[in-house]
């Protein structure tokens, strides 16, 4: 064409094209503000007539009371919609682990108000999210069970993995009855329900040396606030005067480790790590300095692991070679 | 003098442009007539209901907080550190009180208000004149089992309180002029009925969502309607809730404090002894306080410099020359 | 950049947007749900909509405001909606290039060539606009003829009927999207839905929609050219735009590059038509010699501002405008079947409001509204209805969507108090949308002895609308001779088929005086029946004498003074094709004189 495009043009194109930008701006930030429809219809919980909800009443209840104890009611349900009605702001924790429905049941022996218990039965829909919730909420000063793999006991509290269930039973105090309940629903609930434990290879790869007490955190999403980072185990150590975490995730392959490993170090520099001269002993690992703690990042064969918020460049090293050893041992 | 003849074209686009401009001022005059200024010239308003502020003028001292084991002796102390009952109770008033009530779970588990701190205050506040106290909360689950459960019912009950469960009709539409989130939005109004004070009861609380569960966030427990969508953005919710809601007096028990795995808790390990009560007749700085009881600062809340910058109160606590006082036990 | 570029991007860019707010015009607060997505918003930026509604009822609803804006954007700077915004017009533009690509510059020129029938758009719109208008007259005879009693029945007669929804671009889409495009695409793949979604006249909705867009293929912008009343009202509009498209100087090669790429045919290498131009800035760029502009002058070949109308015309227009209302309605008459979304105004009220734009439809998360074919006479032809057989459920007792998302205001934005009458409307009662009645010839406990009570038990009221009269009735051709009897067991000579599957809800009594109450049965064999063991017979029935088998039923029967017409008694009604129990528009709050009780 014989026209040539002036500045002029560009510009008002350029104004028009902000115009939308603007437009687009405000009707993402009108979506925020809950348009009335949106609450003067309750939750559209109706279905064609052809395949009605089971009614509430119908559920079987998976929560049983054992022997010498009875239930203070029926069970409640609760599914990923409701379930902030039972556990409020915590339900966010659950729900991005794959959370599918919790059941809800007060058990206590006839007679004795101590030993009220409240069982929690979450179903996070596999072995994995059972033990990522589980291991995401560990108290501090609880002591481990070994009823079962993943367990733990408070003073007042019971908290396990079953299979695919997160269970937590809760009892108002710490009497000697309480406990024994604890112990007896506890139980009750694994007989019920057979499953099989979780089978979580990488729980292995992750030292025992230096190890704090405590089972290795699993985050399913946003491992180390990276959303690539998923099927992160994460475990706390000591060494020296210095607390550090070290971590390891699997892969499908070298390749995809190799990519995550890349693309995690690319996230943390973009927020100001800085690279540091390898370690001698493991010239492919990175050391990089995060704002006056060390991380190391390397991959072995399909896993890529590392350590995490070291407080001095020494530790961070054992720690690492620590976990280089423990993966080489499991390559093949 | 004479003026240059305009070019035709001027003249035209003249004349163009002030018929333009009479096209518009004729729309802008229309739709001012129309009833632009309401916007819902039409339609029935949706009737908002006000809600009264209960704030008091402030005075010093405003702030008192109290460490001892016992939270009755502490909060005895306390309102004798801030000038006396008087001073928030008038002989004759109607008295609410807003407990923290969400979860049927055992008074022991921390997780809401401790019953013998809702059977001292309502006691307290009978002693000091009021016509008749009302303890309510809105938990969304079951919510006799959760009164029930925590023993706040039957404490409130034993006291001399009247327990106010809320029922559907208790709810009417509030709006915070100005505010985003809250806007004819259902709010809890049925106990304020002859209500003069609002005080707030709520323990010291974690929470996964909003970093901590204090007596700003206790106010969410006034809202009816799907709330759970504000989770998405709770810290300008919460913000706006203390904007909305101005109560005569907030007290955060802070005697045992859930430090992790909150709003629900569930252990006694997530239970730390803290031994200190808070009562404020600013909520912001009562929670600018209260964060410190979980090792946390009052930055890692966004909603307080949010609620401070609205002008709801002030995160700066120490600037209002708290009262410290060491309770022994009772 | 090249402007036309950038128009480009703004059609797209709108037309995304119009096709979102159709897709999360679902309740829901995920972020592809209602949420607070304003869904409205092209319906509320449309002056065609404002004006018709301003007309009809004086007032401008809450959200219409944004036409003002676009009223004041039209005024300075012309069609700009046609060109860059409307998401209708971008489909046209885009079938029409796609129609024309391959053809020759002459063949182009010919096919976008201005035609004189482009003015029937104008006269369209002075159509609508007098229907619209038609209650503005009354007041003013009113006043002319002093105030008298008729004045209200001519009021009533006369006032406005909105039927620019019909043609206005924006509601056409909404129609055909929320209506037709969305329910099939969702067949199949339900991320909407659960199930089917149905639109009773979805074939004609559809039918037009493809018909104004194929129709593109022959004339391109066919529509925007000879049809849309928006389009004419935004001619109108731009009559004195201080920016125009026009010629720098008079005399040019005269190639007409310009109008074989020109979109509304405004004959931009003559006397432009300004008020068909719909600024596509596609002749900025068509001339080889840049002698098009768009300028605060006007164009150096001379214009035309205004369209050739003829008085002759104008006043036709509108007279069948002003006809057309008074004419529908000489017919009379209440279709029963005319129920309409809680929250809706007095009919005459509401068709001066409603668009046809098919918003409540969408929303509606049961799937009853319908779009009216007969129900709502000629002049409510596609405003919605409640078709309880059509939808998976009755209207929601919870639910008030429908009133909030309507851009007009013709169903009232309801709260859920209002709607179930409670709060501060305890006084005035809920929101009825009519009546249910029972089809005792239809009802199989009252037609035939078959227990049922879906009705009852789904009856969201409370107390409960529809209520039970239990009552045992013989069942036919089952009377026995009894063998033998004792307590608590009959016996009967021979077998038969008297162990008949009607019912859980069996009893048995023995004929004459004897124990005259019927006593349940809890196993009804062919040669035997036990009665429940905690009501024995009182002594062993004698042998000879005859038991009657009885089945208890309930009927359902309504009580208008509860029951608000929700219609989910219709909808869950077992009897498929025609249900056993109605809802008709009898007893409707939003009409005053429809009540049947005292």
């Amino acid at each position: 064409m014989a026209r040539k495009t002036g500045w002029g043009e560009t510009l008002l194109g350029l104004a028009i094209l902000a115009a939308l930008a603007g437009v687009g701006t405000a009707v993402y930030f009108e979506q925020f503000r809950p348009h009335p429809a949106a609450y003067s219809a309750d939750k559209p919980d109706y279905l064609p007539p052809p395949a009605p909800r089971p009614a509430a009443a119908a559920r079987p209840s998976r929560v049983n009371p054992p022997e010498g104890m009875t239930a203070l009611g029926p069970s409640e349900y609760f599914d990923p919609d409701t379930l902030y009605e039972k556990i409020d702001g915590r339900a966010e924790l659950y729900l991005p682990a794959g959370f599918r429905s919790l059941e809800c049941r007060r058990l206590g022996i006839p007679g004795d108000e101590d030993s009220v218990v409240e069982t929690f039965l979450y179903d996070m829909g596999s072995p994995r999210s059972a033990y990522s919730v589980f291991s995401q909420q560990q108290r501090e000063d609880a002591e481990p069970r070994d009823f079962t793999r993943y367990a733990y006991l408070a003073e007042n509290a019971l908290f396990f993995c079953h299979g695919s269930y997160y269970l937590e039973i809760i009892a108002g105090t710490a009497a000697a009855s309480a406990r024994e309940a604890l112990r007896k629903a506890a139980a009750q609930v694994m007989a019920d329900l057979p499953a099989e434990p979780a089978d979580l290879p990488e729980l292995a790869r992750l030292p025992e040396a230096h190890r704090l007490a405590g089972h290795p955190r699993l985050y399913r999403t946003d491992g180390l606030g990276f959303a690539p980072l998923t099927d992160l185990f994460v475990a706390d150590y000591q060494i020296g005067e210095f607390q550090l975490s070290g971590f390891v995730c699997a892969r499908g392959s070298e390749a995809e480790a190799a990519k995550l490993a890349q693309a995690y170090q690319q996230f943390i520099m973009d927020d100001g790590a800085m690279l540091l001269p390898p370690i001698p002993e493991l010239p492919d690992a990175r050391v990089l300095d995060f704002y006056g703690t060390w991380q190391v990042l390397f991959t072995r064969g399909p896993y890529f692991a590392g350590v995490h918020q070291a407080g001095d460049r020494l530790s961070a090293e054992q720690l690492a070679l620590l976990l280089d050893r423990q993966l080489s041992e499991a390559a093949p | 003098m004479s003026r240059p003849p305009l070019d035709p074209e001027r003249r035209e686009f003249l004349a163009r442009g002030l018929k333009a401009a009479a096209a518009l001022a004729a729309t802008g005059l229309a739709g001012h007539a129309l009833g632009w200024r309401t916007g819902r010239a039409d339609r029935e308003e949706v009737h908002d209901w006000p809600v009264p502020d209960f704030s008091q003028p402030a005075a010093d001292p405003r702030l008192a907080i109290v460490t001892g084991p016992d939270r009755t002796t502490n909060l005895r102390k306390a309102m004798e550190a801030l000038g006396g009952w008087a001073r928030f109770v008038k002989p004759g008033d109607g008295v609410l009180l807003k407990v923290n009530a969400a979860f049927a779970s055992p008074a022991t588990l921390g997780a809401t208000t401790h019953p013998d701190l809702v059977a001292e205050a309502v006691a307290q506040c009978l002693r000091a004149g009021a016509s008749r106290v009302v303890v309510t909360d809105h938990p969304i689950h079951d919510q006799a089992s959760c009164f029930e459960w925590s023993g706040i019912g039957a404490a409130a009950r034993r006291a001399g309180a009247e327990l106010w469960v809320p029922r559907e009709d208790d709810f009417a539409p509030v709006t915070l002029p100005g505010g985003r989130l809250l806007r004819h939005w259902p709010f809890l109004k049925g106990p304020f009925k002859g209500i003069r004070r609002l005080i707030g009861l709520t323990p010291v609380k974690d929470h996964y969502r909003s970093g901590a569960s204090l007596t700003l966030k206790n106010w969410y427990g006034l809202l009816g309607g799907r709330r759970s969508v504000f989770h998405q953005d709770i810290h300008t919710l919460i913000a706006e809730l203390a904007q909305l809601v101005r109560p005569t007096l907030v007290i955060l028990d802070g005697t045992t404090t859930m430090i992790r795995n909150g709003p629900t808790g569930g252990s006694l390990a997530d239970l730390k002894a803290t031994d200190t009560l808070v009562v404020g007749t600013d909520p912001v700085a009562v929670d600018a306080f209260g964060v410190t009881l979980l090792g946390r600062e009052a930055s890692d809340l966004p909603h307080l410099a949010r609620a401070a910058a609205a002008g709801a109160g002030t995160a700066s606590y120490e600037l209002l020359n708290p009262v410290r006082i060491q309770a022994g036990a009772s | 950049m090249k402007i036309t570029w950038v128009r480009r991007i703004s059609q797209v860019f709108f037309l995304l947007l119009f096709l979102w707010f159709c897709l999360v015009t679902t309740v829901g607060e995920e972020w592809w749900r209602l949420r607070g997505w304003p869904v409205n918003w092209f319906l509320q930026l449309n002056p065609l909509t404002a004006l018709g509604v301003v007309l009809g009822t004086g007032s401008l609803p809450a959200g219409l405001e944004w036409s003002l804006l676009v009223i004041a954007l039209t005024v300075i700077l012309g069609r700009f909606f046609c060109g860059w915004v409307c998401p209708f017009g971008t489909l046209h533009q885009a079938i029409g290039w796609l129609g024309l690509r391959r053809a020759a510059p002459a063949e182009q020129c010919l096919r976008r060539a201005f035609r004189p029938a482009q003015r029937i758009k104008y006269y369209l719109l002075a159509f609508l606009l007098a229907a619209a208008a038609g209650g503005l007259l009354a007041p003013a005879v009113g006043r002319l003829a002093g105030q008298s009693a008729r004045l209200e029945s001519i009021r009533e007669f006369a006032a406005g009927s909105l039927q620019t929804g019909w043609l206005d671009p924006i509601s056409f889409m909404h129609r055909a999207v929320n209506l037709v495009i969305l329910p099939l695409a969702d067949r199949g793949i339900h991320v909407l839905w659960t199930g089917a979604r149905l639109a009773q006249g979805a074939a004609l909705i559809g039918g037009l929609f493809l018909a104004a867009l194929l129709v593109n293929l022959w004339i391109p912008r066919f529509y925007c050219r000879y049809v849309c009343p928006l389009g004419a009202l935004y001619g109108v509009l731009g009559r004195f735009a201080l920016w125009r498209v026009g010629k720098r100087q008079r005399d040019c090669s005269n190639c007409l590059k310009c109008e074989a790429a020109c979109e509304g045919a405004c004959q931009p290498a003559g006397r432009i038509r300004t008020h068909e131009c719909v600024l596509c800035m596609n002749c900025l760029h068509a001339c080889p010699d840049d002698l098009v502009g768009y300028r605060l002058a006007r164009s150096a070949s001379g214009e035309r501002a205004a369209p050739d109308l003829t008085r002759r015309g104008v006043i036709a227009s509108l007279l069948a405008g002003f006809a057309v209302a008074p004419l529908g309605r000489l017919a009379g008459g209440r279709d029963p079947r005319r129920i309409r979304p809680p929250g809706a105004g007095p009919e005459r009220e509401f068709l001066t409001r409603c668009l046809r734009c098919g918003q409540c439809m969408r929303i509606c998360p049961t799937n009853i509204l319908h779009p009216a074919l007969t129900e709502a006479g000629l002049e409510g032809f596609g405003t919605p209805v409640a078709k309880f057989s059509l939808g998976i459920g009755g209207c929601q007792l919870r639910c008030a969507a429908c009133s909030q998302i309507c851009p007009t205001g013709a169903i009232r934005p309801l709260t859920l108090n209002e709607k179930i009458g409670r709060g501060a409307f305890r006084e005035r009662g809920p929101v009825r949308m009519g009546t249910a009645f029972v089809d005792r010839g239809r009802c199989l406990p009252w037609a035939m002895n078959r227990p049922c009570i879906v009705c009852e038990e789904n009856c969201p009221v409370s107390p409960k609308a529809i209520s039970i009269q239990e009552i045992f009735e013989p069942l036919p051709g089952r009377r026995r001779e009894i063998a033998r009897g004792d307590e608590l067991t009959l016996f009967f000579e021979g077998e038969t088929d008297a162990a008949a599957r009607v019912s859980d809800d069996l009893y048995c009594r023995i004929a004459g005086d004897f124990d005259a109450e019927p006593r349940r049965i809890i196993e009804c064999g062919p040669a035997q029946w036990s009665i429940d063991p905690n009501h024995p017979w009182e002594s062993p029935p004698p042998k000879g004498s005859v038991a009657e088998l009885l089945v208890l039923l309930q009927r359902p029967v309504v009580d208008p003074e509860r029951c608000i017409g929700c219609g989910v008694c219709e909808s869950v009604c077992p009897l498929a094709t025609v249900r056993a129990i109605r809802v008709t528009a009898d007893g409707e709050s939003r009409e005053a004189r429809s009540g049947f009780l005292l």
